[in-house]
């Protein structure tokens, strides 16, 4: 070592102990404070953990909290520009800022109109067998919705009421994506995706009366290669069949509950009735107040998507920190649940670091299909074009639409393949060969590192353990390697927080 | 008439197979008796070895040759004695014939669907394709009820080398029973499996190191040492590992075999895949699967079969052989099979060249070990290889008995995440299981 070296370690270090002392690591992912409660939601949540004996839970860090964001709204994590324009800004109102961003940005309308697309099975294969040019046409469809942020309740009457070709009339695919094609296989469907219920565990009157409504829905196929027809058989009183059964849909008290309920879990694994997307009489909401005022604030500002997207943001559920394995506080919201990312926001985490993009393929013929190199996973449109690394991390199948089809489990085949895998070397190897990182000087690199993995600077004890570490590694290149997969394999990285 | 005698009246029947088929569906299945509550059947396999022949082998250069049809039919090429009096195998197969005592044929296989994916579908799982769920293939169901007992550190469901890739093979089982597969290629100089054999020159030591620091650094683990996603994320961590540093992937490394022994199997990718999988049954692996690709031979048949069955031939007689010289065999299901046949009369025109095509109405496989007995042929074929004349056999009869002699009841409720009530198979075609196989215990 010589001694310019000896100098920057023993700076490195020493910088490491000033800072370990100052007590960094004890709120790198929290504030000393206790979360605001500002709004009617929070006070909804508030009143909960005051009944339930909780204690008002601290507030997340910044660092911890623009990672979070960016992952619940936008499918990605934060560049290191955006987490440190963050962190460093002194704004009071940074975080309605940065939710207001984030909602108006196409990722926002990417990731979304994946998650969406979970719901309404848009997949070519087996089972559900859209095909090709009829899934584009539906994802479109979806996509537009979250785009133009249109009502709610105007998109799913659409879709409801829907009936032509599947190539012009997009929302007739709402139809075609039933396994289950009888009128009990489409009521079924219904009832999952607006009414987030189990048919089959409604009373059999009311059953029998919703699949009635279903009972005109018919398909014919046509010359065109794969084209089908969705219409619906004249009833005998000549009465409008899609306006009966979208009134039915749309006029059910579970109509607002079930999304606002749907989209909760989408932010926080776990709904405030839990199984999520299955409502009844005998499954309680945790917090029936907070139910109640989400669905109604939902009704009263006309369907607004996106309003809701924000009121859950700036929620304090959402901006809690994460817990220490506490059941009780989980369940009601009071620690922030920590999640495996999902498999597309992995990929995609790791082609954005490495520059690799991600290798797909699909069993049937594609024949419209050209995905560009720098598409982004979360944009795939088809269920059906896939990779081993997507099935591994749980991507759903959308067979079904149930938000159960989505997997956060972690296996250890998973993490053999992060530990392990030839293709991840390869592309761990490409981000050493990062022009931006190359120019910059080597404790830089590390920080810069840090920053992309997990949106923070590295505190004084992890530099003081990775220049310690360093000295003992030969190879200065492969000593970055091994860091960025450390970073990768870790906790932190892998888990949104 | 019974229904027994009205299915031997139809034995020379075209619609045999379709017949056969569609006995085992729940609209015939109903007339059945109920099955009584009953446990399953003891366990007399451990493990299963599928070697899957990819594409569909046929019939007339395996196991069910016609010597006597015309040339269109057999090409001109013949039939040779095996070791069991009464039973000829193709010339393709002079190897395996010197062991026919030790496997089974089934000449009779037969089911609805020319589709590679549907076919396969079929075959993998017992169920149609449609009706809007994916069932698991067999095995990741083997690989779920054998899980209870089994202690390795591999996942209980290898595949090697490359996924078949039509369906989610796990269907809706938890994604902890879904395959690993391999990937690389064990007649490579080094067999690199994804995530297993690590690549590129890292030593132990380095890898330790690495393990070392990612500890250390677990800034964001120390702060919720006690959150339950956390802890199985360490748990799954602490298996994943031992599999790479532990013996586990040991399992992998053929150059712990010798010389002499890797010949025998071939140093082909199939047969250095077939080595690899007698070392998975040695780690009591539940279930492998031994993807053979190549054998979708709608051009220039004879020509490629010249070369896939010199290999096949080689590596399945030492797969057999040396379980058998182990005192593994009788624990050890191989089970060879296609998706379906090919076509029994060549198409000699250009492009095809002498190819034959997707043919599922009859076609054959093979079984051994694991309870089956050797040296039985079940089933016939006509004149041309073309209709099944006696003893259809379904697919879900074919996994039935696999399942069966797994300890696992066909009949009985296949447990699953998603609240499905169903049994493990559909019910058994009229025919039945090949119980006509099952060795008689000691």
């Amino acid at each position: 070592m010589n001694s310019q070296k000896i100098l920057v370690v023993s700076l490195l270090i020493l910088a490491g102990i000033v800072r370990a002392a100052a007590g960094e690591e004890t709120f790198l992912f929290r504030k000393p404070t206790p979360v605001a409660i500002r709004s009617e939601v929070d006070r909804a949540l508030a009143a909960d953990w005051k009944r339930n004996g909780i204690a008002v839970p601290c507030e997340a860090s910044d660092s911890v909290l623009v990672r979070r964001l960016h992952l619940a709204l936008a499918g990605r994590l934060p560049t290191p520009d955006e987490a440190r324009a963050y962190v460093n800004s002194t704004a009071p109102d940074k975080y309605e800022a940065l939710v207001g961003t984030l909602l108006d940005s196409d990722n926002f309308v990417d990731y979304w109109t994946m998650l969406w697309s979970d719901t309404l099975r848009v997949k070519s294969e087996f089972p559900i067998n859209l095909w090709p040019n009829a899934v584009y046409g539906y994802q479109r469809r979806i996509r537009r919705f979250l785009k133009e942020n249109e009502p709610y309740d105007r998109f799913a009457r659409a879709l409801l009421t829907s009936a032509g070709s599947n190539f012009r009339v997009p929302e007739a695919n709402f139809f075609r994506a039933t396994a289950d094609r009888t009128p009990r296989g489409i009521a079924g469907v219904v009832a999952l995706t607006f009414l987030g219920s189990r048919l089959e565990k409604w009373p059999t009157p009311e059953r029998e009366k919703f699949i009635a409504l279903f009972e005109p829905v018919a398909f014919k196929s046509t010359k065109e290669w794969k084209e089908e027809i969705v219409y619906w058989r004249e009833t005998p009183d000549n009465s409008d069949p899609r306006t009966a059964a979208a009134d039915a849909v749309l006029s059910h008290p579970d109509f607002a509950r079930a999304l606002v309920n749907r989209i909760w879990f989408r932010f926080f694994g776990r709904g405030i009735v839990h199984e999520a997307d299955d409502l009844r009489p005998d499954n309680l909401p945790v917090n029936p107040e907070l139910l109640e005022l989400l669905a109604r604030e939902f009704r009263e500002s006309g369907y607004d998507f996106r309003l809701l997207c924000r009121t859950i943001a700036e929620s304090a559920a959402c901006r809690a920190a994460s817990g220490n394995g506490d059941a009780l506080a989980g369940r009601h919201f009071a620690a922030f649940a920590i999640r495996r990312l999902p498999a597309e926001v992995l990929d995609d985490a790791i082609r954005d670091l490495t520059g690799a993009p991600g290798d797909y393929s699909s069993v049937i013929p594609e024949p419209f299909t050209f995905i560009p190199a720098d598409a982004r996973t979360v944009t795939l449109a088809d269920g059906s074009i896939s990779s081993s690394f997507l099935i591994l991390f749980g991507r759903p199948a959308r067979d079904s639409g149930k938000l159960s089809e989505r997997s956060d489990l972690i296996t250890d085949k998973q993490r053999l393949q992060l530990f392990n895998s030839g293709e991840l070397y390869r592309k761990l190897g490409k981000l050493a060969q990062r022009e931006d990182l190359k120019s910059l000087p080597l404790p830089s690199r590390v920080e810069e590192l840090y920053w992309l993995f997990y949106s923070r600077p590295p505190t004084g004890r992890e530099l003081t353990t990775i220049w310690l570490d360093s000295e003992r590694s030969k190879k200065k290149w492969r000593f970055l390697q091994d860091l960025s997969w450390i970073l990768l394999n870790s906790k932190e990285f892998l888990h949104q927080h | 008439m019974n229904r027994r005698e009205f299915l031997k009246t139809l034995g020379g029947c075209a619609a045999c197979g379709a017949i056969a088929y569609l006995a085992g569906r729940p609209f015939f299945a109903a007339a059945a008796e109920p099955a009584a509550a009953k446990k399953p059947p003891r366990a007399r396999a451990k493990s299963v070895i599928e070697i899957w022949v990819w594409g569909g082998p046929s019939q007339l250069e395996t196991f069910d040759p016609k010597p006597d049809a015309p040339h269109d039919y057999n090409g001109g090429f013949k039939a040779i004695p095996t070791n069991v009096p009464g039973i000829e195998i193709s010339e393709f197969f002079p190897l395996l014939a010197k062991h026919a005592d030790k496997y089974s044929l089934i000449r009779s296989m037969t089911h609805p669907y020319p589709g590679h994916e549907t076919a396969t579908y079929l075959m993998q799982t017992g169920r149609s394709p449609g009706g809007g769920r994916v069932y698991p293939a067999i095995g990741a169901v083997i690989a779920m009820f054998k899980s209870k007992e089994y202690r390795g550190e591999l996942p209980p469901y290898v595949i090697l080398t490359v996924p078949k890739g039509r369906f989610s093979e796990v269907g809706f089982l938890n994604e902890r029973y879904s395959p690993l597969v391999t990937g690389g290629n064990p007649a490579a100089a080094k067999f690199i499996v994804d995530g297993i054999v690590p690549p590129g020159g890292l030593s132990p030591e380095e890898l330790a190191a690495r393990f070392s620091l990612l500890e250390r650094l677990d800034t964001f683990g120390r702060s919720a040492p006690a959150d339950p996603v956390l802890k199985a994320f360490d748990t799954a961590g602490e298996k994943a590992r031992r599999v790479i540093e532990g013996d586990a992937a040991k399992v992998f490394d053929l150059s712990l075999e010798t010389p002499e022994m890797r010949d025998r199997y071939g140093r082909t990718t199939l047969g250095q895949s077939c080595l690899v999988a007698r070392r998975l049954v040695e780690a009591g692996v539940p279930y492998i699967t031994i993807n053979a690709q190549g054998w979708d031979t709608h051009k220039r048949h004879f020509e490629t079969m010249k070369t896939k069955a010199a290999e096949m031939d080689r590596a399945t007689t030492a797969l057999i052989t040396d379980l058998h010289e182990k005192g593994l065999l009788d624990s050890t299901i191989i089970w060879w099979t296609g998706e379906f046949g090919r076509t029994p009369k060549v198409d000699w025109e250009a492009p095809w060249n002498g190819g034959r095509n997707h043919y599922c109405k009859c076609f054959s496989s093979l079984v051994a070990g694991g309870g089956f007995a050797g040296g039985k042929v079940v089933g016939a074929s006509d004149e041309f290889a073309e209709k099944v004349v006696s003893r259809p056999v379904a697919p879900q009869d074919m996994l039935g008995s696999i399942y069966e002699l797994c300890g696992i009841d066909p009949d009985g409720p296949l447990p699953n995440p998603i609240g499905l009530e169903t049994t493990v198979l559909p019910p058994e075609s009229e025919a039945g299981r090949l119980r006509e196989i099952y060795r008689e215990r000691a």
